[in-house]
């Protein structure tokens, strides 16, 4: 199979203005010369300007089956995007998997154990370019202060943006590994995964200095972040006889996400400080996450909490490791665990009894933390002649003049582990079959029935994308 | 819909200027170039200019209370006593710097545009002011790194003689290409005028710089100059206009002004005299919209420069004993008890409320000399007299002001004619010294001379380009920079130059100090 693709997205085209003064509402925007402004009004022309991204694409993919026992796919993709540097507009993108039906082999026509048994392998390189400004490669001019002309102050204008030309795809290259097997009549079937994810050439902003290019940050490739994990399904037909049948299944998901590196020869920072939306009044500059060598993305960066203070205040560790009332971030911030989860699994359950069907999905996850930033800007304790505060505030005996209750800190770091019933379905078919109706089923359906956490937000199921997850 | 379309990724750019359209005309060149008159406007005064003043003889910025003691810079600035992590020191290499960066980079992005008359003059403005920056850095710190080309490598010192040599011959190449006209199509830009009174300053400290002395090239500079006043491009502002000149409403008309920084209150701040220069009881007598806490109290002996002509109209820059208000005549006064007014009062009545006539006193009393403080009662910080030659607005709406500030003006090249001639130089077109020196105190109204000597020459530019930031470049080029006033009793000549700061030391290993620090 052979494709192309050409595609091109404007965002941002049109314009826009305002006036005021309107002596009536009734012509809404549709006639803006109808506003009266004072002398020296501003018009507001905003800060949107079309942008326009092109992609196109080359692809074919061939298709193998040899004795229906070798199964082998190849693909290959030539992605260009008008995103990227000029240098490097285009990404060769190849991918292949095949799989090896070994219970269809001569050696395996004498075993009982298998059933069923696969062994499949997959190799393959992916390209993004998606999430950043079209116009990033480009040299770009804008205003850059004000200076005198011939009587009047003008508009200087100077390099606001540096030129990439060799913005290139980020790639994503994945090896995974995998078996599928089944026992017992087919009743009983298992598979397990093992993948492993490298994505190269990340684009961030980096800092540059100030003589050598025309503007002080660049846009480069050159982040490198992993995941690695096994994903591993079972399930059986515990009962399967003509009235009643029982269904059960279980996956499991573990991964393992690691920044593996933020910097190389010419571009290079420490660590990137994320989060900050998190922080509420009195922490200005404060963030609460951290992207960082070595440690996975949504990792708590923040105070440490040391309890209360004799006096009432909160104390925290410095970055000296004493204790103090008025710590300084982000000096005095520690890695305080992360959001990244250890297991996520799923049970389901299909109840099956004469016309009436029950399916039960419990769905859960374990490992992870997650920041209450709610919680914490609630339990202003200072300001409760303002606002109010949580419940547990008042049963927990805390002081009421303490001016850092709220600072973010890893007293509001909590563990998210939950269980939740996500769905349950109860079904009956109903014996009608003529020439108009085929079947009709009647069911009760309840959406996540119950979820069983000690987190003490309303939900511990909170946005894991991107690059703060878990800071809510 | 040929073959190639269906691979072309080369999107039109709609909004936003790019290599292809910008810069193409004369408006644009002008726009693109601005940058590099922004980046120089914030480092000259403020900065730079307190610099040259207060290092040199004019005055002194003394703390009151504390306030204004900021780590001892002002005091270390008048003892001649700074170290290479004085902040002013630091920033006057990086402004310097950061503006030789602007014209490189600008002159990178421009020389590639098509060829038009804009074009030149664009690039031989750049080639001036980069010159101009290079000339500064040379006066305040010797031999230089000559970084020339934008995305060079960190580069060794070159020698003082190197740098004279690339100024001269900057300047020189850039000439033909300058405009020739001083008026609003120019103003706060170099045109020919101001580059050949750049090279009269250059050849007239060539002997300090370099240790040989071109006076008589000096004087081919200000003759230069001097053709420009016979075609109406420049001349000697009036007597009456005198003080105008200098005050918030200055601008292209004032043709003595040969390269002037457009300061706006608004658009290009970075100017506030007024912080040095008032009082603060002054603001609201005189209905300005900003406060003062200020400082810059003028030496006494540089005030005696102009004792000898009471109807010497420069007298009328400073402000000095009884102050009144804005009609001249009420006095401007304050409420307070006598302790309030003298911390140092003692007297049975210290907590008697009087009206104290607000008096600027010509003694610079300390309290203590440690501190550098002259009090924090009302007294203290009136002590000292002021130069108030840039008068702020009413109407401006904080302490920025919008004086255009001269950098180089037509008084200076008279006076360094004059000053060449009496060095060494060949008198031209019947021009002698003294006459030269008499047309502009005649200007101002003081007593012409009968004769003089080359001492009288320092004292005449003390009192005509007092706050306009080469005080210590005169200074040094008469030897009396290592001279005492009021505290100041450092002789050491190594002072002449300031150290490479410490910051700039660190990044390029390549930077040899300057000897004695």
């Amino acid at each position: 199979m052979l494709g192309y693709s050409w595609q091109e997205t404007n965002t941002g085209d049109g314009f826009q203005a305002s006036n005021v003064n309107f002596m009536s509402d009734a012509t809404e925007y549709y006639n803006l010369g109808l506003g009266s402004p004072a002398d020296g009004y501003n018009v507001d022309y905003g800060d949107k300007t079309i942008r326009t991204l092109r992609m196109i694409s080359f692809f074919g993919r061939v298709n193998c089956n040899y004795k229906q026992r070798y199964i082998l796919q190849a693909s290959l993709r030539n992605d260009g995007s008008s995103a990227f540097g000029k240098n490097n507009r285009w990404g060769l993108f190849p991918s292949v998997s095949g799989a090896w039906c070994t219970i269809a082999e001569p050696f395996m026509q004498d075993q009982t154990l298998f059933d069923d048994l696969k062994v499949k392998v997959g190799f393959g390189i992916s390209g993004n370019s998606m999430g950043f400004d079209p116009m990033v490669s480009m040299v770009r001019y804008g205003s850059v202060g004000k200076s005198y002309y011939q009587g009047d102050y003008i508009n200087s204008i100077g390099v606001v943006q540096n030129e990439n030309p060799d913005l290139k795809w980020e790639k994503t290259s994945m090896v995974n590994i995998g078996v599928d097997a089944a026992f017992l009549d087919s009743r009983l079937r298992v598979g397990v995964e093992w993948y492993n994810k490298i994505t190269l050439d990340l684009i961030w902003e980096y800092d540059v200095p100030s003589t050598k290019y025309l503007y002080e940050k660049m846009i480069v490739n050159v982040g490198e972040i992993s995941n690695r994990g096994i994903e591993a399904t079972l399930s059986g037909d515990v009962i399967d006889n003509r009235t009643f049948g029982w269904t059960t299944g279980v996956t499991l998901a573990h991964n393992r996400n690691r920044v593996e590196s933020l910097s190389d020869d010419l571009f290079k920072v420490e660590y990137v400080l994320t989060g900050k939306d998190a922080i509420g009044s009195g922490q200005t500059g404060g963030s609460t996450q951290v992207i960082m060598e070595g440690y996975p993305i949504g990792t708590f960066y923040t105070l440490k909490f040391q309890g209360f203070s004799e006096d009432g205040k909160s104390l925290f560790l410095n970055k000296d490791e004493e204790i103090t009332d008025s710590p300084v971030a982000p000096d005095d911030y520690y890695i305080c665990g992360d959001a990244q989860p250890k297991l996520n699994y799923s049970w389901s359950h299909h109840f099956r009894w004469k016309r009436f069907n029950l399916d039960l999905l419990f769905r859960g996850v374990a490992g992870h933390k997650v920041l209450n930033a709610t919680l914490a800007r609630l339990t202003y304790t200072s300001r409760v002649s303002h606002f109010n505060q949580p419940l547990y505030v008042l049963e927990s005996g805390q002081p009421f003049n303490d001016t850092r209750s709220h600072f973010v800190s890893d007293r509001y770091i909590e563990k998210a582990n939950f269980f939740r019933l996500e769905n349950l379905n109860v079904g009956y078919t109903l014996p009608v079959k003529n020439q108009y109706l085929e079947s009709m089923n009647l069911y009760f359906n309840v959406s996540n029935a119950f979820v069983l956490t000690s987190y003490k937000g309303i939900d511990p199921e909170v946005s894991m994308g991107g690059i703060e997850p878990g800071g809510r | 819909m040929g073959l190639t379309s269906c691979v072309n990724l080369d999107v039109d750019i709609k909004s936003e200027l790019v290599p292809e359209n910008f810069p193409t005309t004369e408006e644009q060149f002008v726009a693109a170039s601005g940058v590099v008159y922004t980046e120089f406007a914030k480092g000259y005064t403020d900065n730079y200019w307190l610099q040259s003043e207060l290092t040199a003889d004019v005055g002194v910025i003394t703390a009151n209370g504390g306030n204004w003691f900021d780590g001892g810079i002002y005091q270390d600035f008048h003892y001649h006593d700074w170290t290479y992590a004085h902040s002013y020191i630091e920033n006057t290499w990086s402004w310097l710097y950061k503006t030789i960066n602007s014209c490189n980079k600008v002159y990178s992005l421009l020389i590639d545009a098509e060829d038009s008359d804009s074009k030149h003059t664009t690039i031989a403005e750049l080639r001036t002011m980069r010159a101009f920056c290079y000339y500064l850095l040379m006066d305040n710190f010797g031999g230089v790194p000559l970084v020339v080309e934008f995305g060079e490598d960190l580069k060794p010192r070159s020698s003082r003689q190197e740098v004279f040599d690339y100024v001269e011959k900057e300047l020189k190449e850039a000439l033909p290409d300058l405009r020739t006209v001083n008026d609003v199509s120019t103003w706060g830009r170099p045109t020919q005028l101001a580059a050949y009174a750049m090279l009269a300053k250059l050849y007239l400290n060539a002997e300090v710089f370099t240790g040989t002395s071109k006076y008589d090239e000096a004087v081919a500079m200000c003759d230069a100059v001097m053709a420009f006043e016979n075609r109406g491009e420049t001349t000697l502002t009036d007597r009456s206009q005198y003080l105008n000149m200098f005050d918030y409403d200055n601008g292209p008309d004032f043709k003595e002004y040969l390269f002037a920084i457009p300061y706006d209150e608004n658009s290009l701040q970075s100017f506030r005299p007024s912080r040095y220069a008032l009082s603060i009881y002054h603001p609201e007598a005189w209905n300005f919209k900003f406060t003062v806490s200020s400082c810059m109290r003028i030496l006494l002996d540089y005030y005696d420069l102009y004792e000898d002509d009471t109807e010497d109209v420069r007298l009328g820059t400073f402000l000095v004993e009884e102050q009144y208000m804005l009609d001249g005549v009420t006095p401007m006064t304050v409420t307070a008890t006598k302790v309030q007014l003298d911390s140092r009062y003692d007297g049975e009545d210290k907590e008697a409320v009087v009206d104290y006539h607000i008096r600027m006193t010509k003694e610079i009393e300390f309290r203590d000399i440690a501190t550098f403080d002259t009090g924090d009662d009302v007294v203290g910080r009136l002590v000292g007299y002021r130069c108030n030659k840039y008068p702020a607005s009413t109407t401006q709406p904080d302490h920025y002001h919008s004086n255009d500030f001269p950098v180089l003006r037509y008084a200076d090249v008279l006076l360094m004619k004059a000053e060449a001639i009496l060095r060494g130089a060949a008198a031209t077109h019947g021009d002698t010294p003294l006459a030269l020196v008499n047309r502009i105190r005649e200007r101002v109204g003081a007593k012409t001379w009968s004769a003089v000597t080359l001492d009288q020459f320092l004292e005449e530019r003390g009192r005509e380009l007092v706050l306009e930031a080469w005080r210590r470049n005169d200074l040094i080029r008469f030897g009396k920079f290592e001279d005492s006033w009021l505290l100041k009793t450092d002789a050491d000549v190594r002072k002449r130059l300031f150290p490479i700061p410490k910051t700039k030391m660190d990044t390029n290993t390549l930077l040899e100090q300057n000897p004695g620090y």
